[in-house]
C-alpha cells in the first residue's frame, strides 16, 4: 500500500479554530458520518496545535474498486500558558491523539450506465485522549482550586457512504472519559477584607468545576445511525455554462443510542435538515436539526419532552 | 504515427469516489482508472502512451454522489496542449455520469 503524506502549514492568529470532523454532530458530539482533513494547525493566541493527515489510495493487488485510508490526528492544548507537558501534579495539556483505518468499496465506474452508483467504507478509529480541568472542593471552600487530569479512550467501528441519492452512516462505539461536559462551572471569588472598616475587595476570579460532582471513568457504548436523502436530485444537476448552479438539500434522520455506566440505556433521535455547496453535495454550508433527548424518558426526567427537544445548527462541514 | 504521452487529471470540489476513462476507443474495451492523488478531491493518471492524429476521442466515467461537479484536463505532455471539458454526476444515473467527446488539442 503506497502512503503519502500531505501537509498543509496554517498559521491562525486569532480565535482557536476546532475542526468538527463530521456532520450531524448532535448535542453530545456523536455522529456516525467520517470526514478527512489534512492540516497542521497551530494557534499562536491560545498555544494549541492540531495535526491531521490521511492517506487515500487503491488498494495494492487488489480490483479497481477497492481503497485503503490511513489516519492520524493530535491536537495539543496547554494550559494557562505554560510551555510544560507535565509535572510531577500530572498533564499541563488537554490532548487527544487517534489512528483510523478505512477499507472502501464503490461501484465500477465502467459498469453499465443503468445501474445506480455507491460507495461504502468500513472502518475502525481509536482515540486517547487526555482532559485536565480546574477544580473546587466543595466541601472546604477555603480550600485552592488545583487542577486535575484525567485520561479517557474511545474506540469506534461502522460503515458509511452512499447508494443512489441516499447517505448513510452507522457506527459503534465504547468510550471511558469523565463527565465534565455534564457538570457547570462555578465563580470561585478569592476576597481580602480590610480590618479597619471592613470593605471587602475582590483579589482573583476563577471558573472551576466542584470536585464532588465529577465523575472519572465513565465508560458508555454508543450505537449511531445517520440516513441523509437528497431531496432535490435534478435541480441539483441541472448545468448552467457546464457548472451546477442549484444547491443539493438534504432531509436526514438520525438516530443516537446511548448506555452510560450505572444508567438505563437512552435513545435520542433527532431529524434535520440541511442545505449543501453547490457541486460539493456532501458539504454541508448550513443547516439544524431538531433532537429529542431521552425519547422514552427513562431518566424519569421532570423535564417535559418540549424540554428536552434540543435545536442544533451546524455550519460549514461535510459529510 | 506518432505516440503521445499523456495525463489525464480530474478535480472536483467535492468527493470523487472511482473514476476510470477510454481513449481512442470506441468499443471501450481497455480502461484506464484515476488514482487518487492523496485524498479523494483529485485523481490522476500519468502514464498514458497512445498513437493520436488529429481529435481525441474520450469517455470518462466517474461515480460519485448526485450532484458533484467535476473538471477533466487531458494534457498532451509533449506539447502541453490540454483537452478539458467538465460535468456533474447524476444527471442521467444517480451518483454516476459518463462524458464522452472528441475534441483537438490547443
Amino acid at each position: 500500500m503506497k502512503r503519502f503524506l500531505i501537509f498543509c502549514l496554517v498559521t491562525v492568529l486569532s480565535n482557536n479554530v476546532n475542526a468538527q470532523n463530521s456532520l450531524f454532530q448532535d448535542s453530545k458530539g456523536e455522529s456516525a458520518f467520517k470526514v478527512f482533513d489534512n492540516s497542521i494547525i497551530f494557534n499562536a493566541a491560545d498555544a494549541n496545535l492540531g495535526l491531521n493527515f490521511n492517506a487515500f489510495s487503491r488498494s495494492a493487488n487488489a480490483s479497481n474498486t477497492e481503497f485503503d485510508r490511513v489516519g492520524f490526528n493530535l491536537k495539543v492544548t496547554t494550559n494557562e500558558g505554560v510551555a510544560n507537558l507535565k509535572n510531577d501534579n500530572g498533564f499541563l495539556v488537554d490532548g487527544e491523539i487517534g489512528i483510523y483505518y478505512g477499507k472502501k468499496f464503490t461501484s465500477d465506474p465502467t459498469a453499465d450506465m443503468s445501474t445506480p452508483g455507491w460507495a461504502s467504507e468500513t472502518f475502525i478509529s481509536s482515540n486517547l485522549l487526555v482532559d485536565r480541568n480546574k477544580f473546587y472542593n466543595g466541601q472546604d471552600i477555603n480550600q485552592s482550586t488545583f487542577n486535575q487530569g484525567e485520561l479517557g479512550y474511545k474506540v469506534e467501528i461502522g460503515n458509511f457512504g452512499w447508494y443512489g441519492d441516499i447517505l448513510y452512516g452507522v457506527a459503534f462505539n465504547i468510550q471511558q472519559q469523565d463527565n465534565i461536559e455534564d457538570i457547570k462551572q462555578n465563580t470561585i471569588s478569592t476576597i481580602i477584607t480590610s480590618g479597619n472598616n471592613n470593605a471587602i475587595q475582590t483579589l482573583r476570579q476563577e471558573n472551576a468545576y466542584n470536585i464532588l460532582e465529577y465523575k472519572e471513568n465513565q465508560n458508555s457504548y454508543n450505537i449511531n445511525g445517520d440516513f441523509a436523502f437528497l431531496l432535490n436530485p435534478e435541480d441539483a444537476t441541472v448545468l448552467v455554462n457546464n457548472k451546477p448552479y442549484v444547491p443539493p438539500i438534504h432531509g436526514a434522520f438520525h438516530f443516537r443510542f446511548t448506555k452510560l455506566q450505572g444508567a438505563k440505556p437512552m435513545y435520542n433521535p433527532a431529524i434535520g435538515l440541511y442545505l449543501n455547496q453547490t457541486g460539493a453535495p456532501r458539504n454541508v454550508v448550513t443547516g439544524f436539526n431538531i433532537q429529542l433527548l431521552d425519547a422514552f424518558n427513562v431518566e424519569d426526567s421532570d423535564n417535559s419532552t418540549f424540554e428536552r427537544t434540543t435545536i442544533n445548527l451546524t455550519a460549514g462541514f461535510k459529510f | 504515427m506518432d505516440m503521445a504521452k499523456l495525463k489525464v487529471n480530474l478535480k472536483s470540489p467535492g468527493i470523487i469516489d472511482n473514476a476510470a476513462i477510454f481513449l481512442e476507443d470506441p468499443v471501450e474495451k481497455i480502461a484506464y482508472y484515476l488514482n487518487p492523488k492523496g485524498s479523494e478531491q483529485e485523481w490522476e493518471i500519468d502514464n498514458v502512451s497512445l498513437p493520436i492524429t488529429g481529435s481525441l476521442d474520450y469517455s470518462l466515467y466517474v461515480v460519485a454522489y448526485t450532484g458533484t461537479q467535476f473538471d477533466c484536463i487531458i494534457t498532451n505532455k509533449d506539447t502541453s496542449d490540454t483537452i478539458e471539458f467538465s460535468g456533474v454526476t447524476g444527471r442521467v444515473m444517480k451518483g454516476r455520469a459518463n462524458e464522452r467527446g472528441s475534441k483537438n488539442f490547443s
